[in-house]
């Protein structure tokens, strides 16, 4: 079942670029792509990171589909 | 046929090393023990007379398996300062071309039982693991960049 993500949205609400916030969580741009895509579902401590970074509950980044 | 070789040679095969900003070091490093294993492997399986730079097939064979005890541990060291895409693109290739090959040497095994086919090259596992391993590296890369 694919998982929903609201990171390009919460992104562009603080004004990141996928550079910026990909250097802020440490990983690649490529990889920040991937998962705003819908490609590549982030492991449980890159989703944590996220959270913690758009100072967000990680359920209102990451959700199943209804 | 065009269509797959366009899958296996497009922009994402074999990963965009751009995205390994950190470790470069540990990977040229890694790359040419490497290639000095080869070297050292080319000696091993050297059958005529003068061994090449003047090594016995034994000494040959003792310089490949340091050199890609070598190899293989810079390139754990590289790895491990790459993001979690590397890590699950390496986990599928690695995993998946393991599988395949061991499946590829028991066939070939039990063909050659039958003799149905040759005996088994020394370096053929190698050889056939890299080659596969590299072709589900490029599955992967298309899957996930």
């Amino acid at each position: 079942m694919a998982v929903t993500n609201r990171v390009r949205e919460l992104r562009g609400e603080r004004g990141l670029t996928q550079e910026g916030l990909a250097d802020l969580a440490h990983v690649s741009r490529q990889t920040i792509n991937s998962i705003e895509t819908g490609r590549f579902e982030p492991s449980l401590s890159l989703a944590l990171v996220l959270a913690r970074l758009f100072e967000t509950p990680v359920e209102r980044i990451f959700a199943l589909p209804e | 046929m065009a269509s797959v070789l366009s899958s296996i040679f497009g922009s994402r095969v074999f990963y965009n090393w751009r995205m390994a900003k950190r470790g470069w070091p540990w990977l040229v490093a890694c790359l040419i023990a490497a290639a000095a294993a080869g070297a050292f492997g080319s000696v091993a399986r050297y059958s005529g007379h003068p061994a090449p730079f003047g090594l016995t097939r034994a000494e040959g064979l003792a310089g490949f398996v340091l050199l890609a005890i070598v190899a293989g541990l810079l390139w754990w060291r590289f790895s491990r300062l790459q993001d979690e895409m590397f890590h699950r693109i390496q986990s599928y290739s690695y995993g998946w071309g393991s599988a395949v090959t061991v499946a590829v040497l028991i066939v070939w095994g039990v063909a050659n039982g039958a003799t149905l086919a040759p005996p088994i090259d020394p370096f053929a596992p190698l050889l056939l693991f890299a080659v596969i391993k590299a072709f589900f590296w490029s599955i992967a890369t298309r899957k996930w960049l």
